[in-house]
C-alpha cells in the first residue's frame, strides 16, 4: 500500500485516517505584522499517510520530529496550516467546530502525563462519563453504568469512580484515561506516549491491556512514541519521523529487518539493548537536531547523516528534497531517500558501513 | 577486587521526617566501587536510588534526613562530618551529574564560567587560568567551538550540550567518584548514545569511579561493570552487568528484564508483574516484594531475606533463588 | 459549584460504600476537603479566625447595644475636658472634647470600617475576576484592551485621585461611604484582573483541558467546570488581604481627613481626632481603636497566609 495520494474513499474498505499533505506551522514573534515572511516552527512540514481500518500505526521521532503534533492536528485538537485530514471519508480540515465536536465520539487520545491529564478536582467518575454527557448519550443511569463499566474494562473497581486524581498512582491514572477514552466507544484512538511516563514494571501491564482492548474492540491505533524498543513489540505499521517529515514508513517487521533510510538505522543502532555486546559498534550520529524553524535545504537529515559522509557528500542531498516513494523491492515499505540502502540491517555494524564506503552504491 | 576501593558504604539506612512520621526509605544498602569501575544502580520510582545517592555526599537536607550507616571515602568516614568538609569533598572527590541540566546549571553565568568556577575551588589555579582551562574541558566532551560555546548561556545550548557541559563540570574537578543520576533520561535516544558514550570513556580515560543510577535497564547493560538493582529500599540482587541481566536470580529483576516489550518479543504476551510499588508509609511484611511475587510462598511473608551471596561476585535477596534458578516456581 | 462549597465547609454527601483503601487514609479527599484539613491543621489560620470573629461580635453586639447618636451629645464635664481614662462602666475611656464613650465609638466605627473592607473586597475581586476570565478565555483583541485598560488605571496614582475624589463626594451618601468603597474598588480591581488572567491562562494549557475538548465538551462547560475551579485559588487567599488593604486604607485616608466625614465614625476618622489629645495624656482614644485596626489586619494576615499555604498544591499532605 503506497502512501501516495489515493483517491477519496468512502466505502468501509478504505482507511480509517488519512493524511494528505498535512502542514502545522506555530508562528513565533509578537502579532505585530512584519515586512517580509514571519518566522515559524514547521512541526509538522508536509505528511501523507493512511491509517487502515483495525491497525496501529506507529510515529516514532524525535524531539522536533512534530509527531506530538502530528497526534494533535489529526484529531483537529489543534488546526491545520495547511493540508487535509480524512477520517472515514469525512474532511475533518473542513468541519466547522461544532460539526468536529461531534466527530469527537469516534476518536479520542490517550495523553502521555497521568498527572496532567485528570483535572485534580473532579472525582474521576465524573471525568470518564464527561464525554457522555458532552454527547446526550442515554440518561442519567445509562451513563452511570457506562462508565462503571468501563473502569472495569481497563482493570479498576467500579467503587474507585468516587475518588479523586491526587489517590491514585501513574499507572493507575493511565489507566482512568483510557476508560475515559474508551467511554464513548470510539473507532479510532490517538495514544500520546502513553507508557513513557510509568514505571517499567507498570509499563507492560499497561500494554497488555492496550493490546487487549485493541482486539477486543477492533480499535485502530495512531500510538505516538520515541521509544523503538516499545513500537517494534506494539504496532503493526510504523513511520519514522524527522524534523516534520516522514524518513520511512512501512510495516514493523520489514522496518525493523529491512530499513532503507539512514535515520532510520540510526535510531535503530542507538537503542541501547541488554542483548547487545559491542557499543563500539553504534552507530553515533555527529550533531544535533536542527531547529525546526530553518530546516536543512534539500533533504533535512544531510546534516547528522552518515550514508551522505560514507558516500563522499552527494550534492543531491543539498540540493534536492527527496520525496517519500516506496521501494521498488519491497512496495509495502516508502523512504525518503537519494540513496536507501537495501540491506540496512548490515549497517547497524561497523563493518557494514565500511563496506558501503567500499562499495558506495550508484543511484 | 584487590584493588582499595574509592568509596565504601555499608549500611546505609536514610528516613525522612514528614509530617505523617518518620518513614524509612533506604534500609541497608552496602556496595564498593574500585578505580576505573562503573556501578550501575538500577531501579523504579520509590526504589531509593537517587536517595541513597544524595546521602552518600551529604546533599540531603539535614532537618528532614536522618542518615546512618558508612560511608567511606578514600578511607575516610563521610557520615557525620561537617558540612565545610563536605563542600571541599564536593567537586573535588566526588562531583554529580543530574538529570535535568537546565535546572542544574545556573541561567544566568555562562557555561565556561561555571567550569572555571569548579577549577578555583578546588584550588585547580586562578580566575584566568580556570578560564582557559574550561574551554580544553569544553573540548574533552566533544563540545564543537569550545571557545564559543564557553561564552554562552545555558538556555542557549541544547539539551544534549547542557548534559555534556554539565559532565565537564563534573570533570573539572578531577574527581575519584562521578555520581550521574539519570544523566541521559532527557535526552534523544541519538543523544543519548554520544553522552553516554562520551562518559565512559572519560571516566576509563582518567580511572574515576562512576555510579549511573538510572531505571532503564539497556542503558545500564552496555555501560555499567557492575549493576545493583534496588526495590522499595533496599539493594534486591547484584552482581556484574551482564550476568544479572541476562540471567537474573532474584524474582523481581527476572520478571522486570522479561516485562520489557522489545522488536524481539513481538508477538508474544508480555510478562508482567501485578500490583503496584509500595509506597515507604506501607511496606509488606517480610519481603517487600513478596505480594507481587509469582514465586512466593508463606515464608516471605514472615521474615525479611538477607542479601546472600550467589556464586561468584553475585548475590541476591530471596529465599527461594534456587528454586527459581532450576526454573521452577 | 455547590458541590465545591459544600465540601470546603464539610457537608459530606453520601459515600461510595465499601471501596477498598488505596493509601494510608481512610477517607476519600476532594482537593478542597484537603485544603480545609491543612488550614485548621495549622495553628495559625484557626487563630485569625477565632481573632477576626471576636472583633466581628463585638463591633455587632456592640453597635446595637451602644448605638451612635450623633445628636446626643452628653453634658460635657468642663473638668475632665481630655477625657476619663478607663474604669468600671466605661472600659475603654471617654475621648476628649464630647466626652463621648470609646467603646461605643470603636464598636460603630468597626462597623463602618468593616463594611468598607468587604464591601472593596467583594467589589474589586468581583469585577477582577470577571474581567480576568473573559480576557484569559477570550484572548486576542479582547484579552489586550481589558489589560490596557488595567494599564491605564494602574498608571494613575491612584492614592492623589482617591484622596481627591473623596473629598469630593464627601459628605454625600452616608457619610462618603458609598463613594470611598466606589472609589477604592474602581483602583482596586486591576491586581485581580492580572492575577486571575494568568491563572486562566495557565490552567488553560493544562493537559485535562484539552482532553476535555478532546471528548467534545462544548467551551462553556469546560470553562465553568474545568478552567474556573482551578483557577480560583490565588482569589480565595488574596480576599483577605484584599479586606485587610481596604481597612487600613479607608483609616489612613480617613486620618488624613479625606475620607468619610465625622459624622459616621470610622476607625480611621477617629484616630484622626484623638491624635492631638495624646499630648494630653488620653492614650486610649488613640489607643483602641489603633489596637482594633491591628488586630484587625493581623488576624487578616495570618487567615491569608494559612489559607495560601492550605491551598499551596506543593505543600505536602
Amino acid at each position: 500500500m503506497s502512501d501516495k495520494k489515493t483517491t477519496k474513499s468512502a466505502s468501509a474498505t478504505g482507511p480509517l485516517v488519512e493524511l494528505r499533505g498535512l502542514k502545522k506551522h506555530f508562528p513565533i514573534g509578537s502579532a505585530i505584522p512584519l515586512i517580509g515572511k514571519r518566522k515559524t516552527v514547521k512541526a509538522v512540514d508536509g505528511v501523507d499517510l493512511t491509517i487502515a481500518r483495525g491497525e496501529t500505526l506507529a510515529v516514532v521521532g524525535e524531539s522536533g520530529s512534530g509527531k506530538t503534533t502530528l497526534g494533535r492536528v489529526t484529531l483537529g485538537l489543534q488546526k491545520a496550516t495547511s493540508g487535509e485530514v480524512w477520517f472515514d471519508g469525512t474532511k475533518l480540515t473542513d468541519r466547522s467546530s461544532e460539526e468536529l465536536r461531534h466527530l469527537r465520539r469516534r476518536m479520542q487520545i490517550v495523553f502521555q502525563d497521568p498527572f496532567g491529564s485528570l483535572n485534580p478536582r473532579l472525582p474521576i467518575g465524573d471525568q470518564i462519563e464527561e464525554g457522555l454527557v458532552a454527547h446526550n448519550v442515554g440518561d442519567s443511569a445509562s451513563r452511570r453504568e457506562k462508565m462503571r463499566a468501563s473502569l472495569e474494562i481497563v482493570g479498576l473497581p467500579a467503587e474507585y469512580a468516587t475518588r479523586y486524581a491526587h489517590e491514585f498512582s501513574g499507572g493507575q491514572r493511565q489507566r482512568v484515561g483510557i476508560a475515559r477514552a474508551l467511554a464513548l466507544d470510539p473507532e479510532f484512538i490517538v495514544l500520546d506516549e502513553p507508557v513513557s511516563a510509568l514505571d517499567v514494571s507498570i509499563q507492560s501491564q499497561v500494554l497488555n491491556l492496550l493490546a487487549d482492548l485493541r482486539t477486543k474492540k477492533g480499535l485502530t491505533y495512531m500510538f505516538i512514541s520515541h521509544n523503538l524498543d516499545v513500537v517494534g513489540y506494539f504496532a503493526d505499521r510504523v513511520a519514522v519521523m524527522y524534523l516534520g517529515k516522514i524518513m520511512e514508513v512501512g510495516p514493523v517487521d520489514q522496518v525493523f529487518t529491512k530499513p532503507q533510510h539512514p535515520y532510520t538505522i540510526a535510531l535503530l543502532s542507538a537503542v541501547p539493548k541488554i542483548e547487545a555486546h559491542d557499543s563500539a559498534d553504534r552507530l553515533i550520529l555527529e550533531g544535533e537536531i536542527p531547529s525546526p524553524v530553518n530546516p536543512p535545504s534539500g533533504c533535512r537529515f544531510r546534516t547528522r547523516c552518515w550514508l551522505r559522509e560514507q558516500l563522499g557528500n552527494p550534492e543531491r542531498c543539498s540540493t534536492e528534497e527527496p520525496l517519500l516513494a516506496a521501494s521498488p523491492r519491497s512496495p509495502a515499505v516508502s523512504v525518503a531517500c537519494h540513496f536507501p540502502l537495501e540491506d540496512g540491517a548490515a549497517s547497524i555494524t561497523k563493518r557494514g558501513r565500511s563496506a558501503i564506503a567500499a562499495h558506495p552504491k550508484k543511484s | 577486587m584487590s584493588a582499595m576501593p574509592v568509596i565504601e558504604v555499608n549500611n546505609l539506612n536514610i528516613s525522612f521526617r514528614t509530617a505523617a512520621g518518620i518513614i524509612h526509605v533506604v534500609q541497608d544498602v552496602s556496595f564498593s566501587i574500585t578505580r576505573g569501575e562503573c556501578l550501575g544502580i538500577v531501579g523504579e520510582s520509590g526504589s531509593g536510588k537517587s536517595v541513597s545517592a544524595l546521602a552518600t555526599i551529604g546533599l540531603l537536607v539535614k532537618d528532614q534526613a536522618i542518615v546512618s550507616g558508612s560511608v567511606k571515602f578514600r578511607g575516610e568516614e563521610l557520615i557525620g562530618k561537617p558540612e565545610s568538609y563536605m563542600r571541599k569533598i564536593r567537586g573535588g572527590g566526588i562531583s554529580m551529574v543530574f538529570q535535568e541540566p537546565l535546572s542544574a546549571l545556573n541561567p544566568v553565568t555562562t557555561i565556561g564560567e561555571q567550569i572555571a568556577e569548579v577549577l578555583t575551588a578546588h584550588n585547580r589555579g586562578g580566575w584566568r587560568e580556570a578560564n582557559k582551562k574550561a574551554i580544553e574541558y569544553l573540548e574533552l566532551v566533544e563540545i564543537a567551538q569550545p571557545a564559543a560555546r564557553a561564552k554562552q548561556y545555558p538556555h542557549e545550548l541544547s539539551g544534549g550540550m547542557r548534559q555534556r557541559a554539565m559532565i565537564a563540570m563534573a570533570l573539572a574537578g578531577e574527581p575519584d567518584l562521578i555520581i550521574a543520576d539519570e544523566p541521559t533520561t532527557a535526552l534523544d535516544v541519538t543523544i543519548q548514545a554520544q553522552v553516554l558514550g562520551l562518559l565512559r570513556r572519560a571516566t576509563v580515560e582518567r580511572g574515576t569511579a562512576l555510579i549511573l543510577i538510572t531505571h532503564d535497564l539497556g542503558v545500564v547493560s552496555e555501560t555499567a561493570d557492575r549493576i545493583a538493582v534496588m526495590y522499595a529500599g533496599q539493594i534486591v540482587e547484584e552482581g556484574p552487568a551482564q550476568q544479572v541481566l541476562r540471567a537474573p536470580a532474584g524474582p523481581y529483576a527476572l520478571d522486570l528484564v522479561a516485562s520489557i516489550p522489545s522488536y524481539e518479543r513481538r508477538g508474544k504476551g508480555l510478562s508482567t508483574i501485578q500490583g503496584a510499588i509500595p509506597s515507604p508509609t506501607n511496606f509488606p511484611s517480610g519481603c517487600r516484594f513478596h505480594p507481587r511475587c509469582r514465586f512466593a510462598v508463606p515464608a516471605c511473608a514472615a521474615t525479611m531475606p538477607e542479601l546472600t551471596p550467589r556464586g561468584v561476585n553475585r548475590a541476591v535477596r530471596c529465599f527461594r533463588a534456587d528454586e527459581i534458578a532450576k526454573g521452577g516456581a | 459549584m455547590t458541590g465545591v462549597l459544600k465540601s470546603f465547609l464539610g457537608i459530606r454527601g453520601p459515600k461510595g460504600g465499601g471501596a477498598p483503601k488505596l493509601h494510608a487514609e481512610a477517607v476519600s479527599e476532594s482537593p478542597w476537603q484537603q485544603a480545609r484539613r491543612r488550614f485548621f491543621a495549622a495553628r495559625m489560620g484557626p487563630w485569625g479566625l477565632a481573632i477576626i470573629g471576636t472583633i466581628f461580635l463585638f463591633v455587632i453586639i456592640g453597635s446595637l447595644l451602644l448605638p451612635f447618636d450623633f445628636y446626643n451629645v452628653p453634658i460635657r464635664d468642663v473638668q475632665t475636658y481630655a477625657g476619663r481614662p478607663p474604669a468600671w462602666g466605661r472600659p475603654f475611656g471617654e475621648t476628649g472634647m464630647l466626652q463621648l464613650d470609646v467603646m461605643m465609638l470603636v464598636a460603630n466605627g468597626g462597623r463602618t470600617s468593616l463594611l468598607i473592607g468587604f464591601a472593596t473586597a467583594i467589589g474589586s475581586i468581583g469585577i477582577g475576576t470577571f474581567v480576568g476570565v473573559i480576557s484569559g478565555f477570550f484572548g486576542g483583541k479582547v484579552d489586550t484592551l481589558l489589560m490596557r485598560l488595567a494599564d491605564i488605571f494602574l498608571m494613575i496614582p491612584s492614592l492623589f485621585v482617591i484622596l481627591v475624589l473623596a473629598r469630593i463626594f464627601q459628605g454625600s451618601g452616608g457619610g462618603g461611604v458609598l463613594s470611598l468603597i466606589t472609589v477604592f474598588i474602581a483602583f482596586g480591581w486591576m491586581g485581580i484582573a492580572r492575577l486571575v488572567r494568568g491563572q486562566v491562562l495557565a490552567v488553560r494549557e493544562m493537559e485535562y483541558v484539552e482532553a476535555a475538548r478532546a471528548l467534545g465538551v462544548r467551551p462553556i462547560r469546560i470553562a465553568l467546570r474545568h478552567i474556573l475551579p482551578n483557577a480560583i485559588g490565588p482569589i480565595v487567599v488574596s480576599f483577605p488581604f484584599a479586606v485587610g488593604g481596604a481597612i487600613i486604607s479607608e483609616a489612613f485616608i480617613s486620618y488624613l481627613g479625606f475620607g468619610v466625614s465625622g459624622d459616621t465614625p470610622t476607625w480611621g476618622n477617629i484616630l484622626s481626632e484623638s491624635t492631638t489629645f495624646l499630648l494630653q495624656g488620653n492614650w486610649w482614644w488613640i489607643g483602641f481603636p489603633g489596637l482594633f485596626i491591628i488586630l484587625t489586619a493581623l488576624s487578616i494576615n495570618m487567615i491569608g497566609d494559612a489559607l495560601r499555604a492550605a491551598l499551596d498544591p506543593r505543600g505536602r499532605k
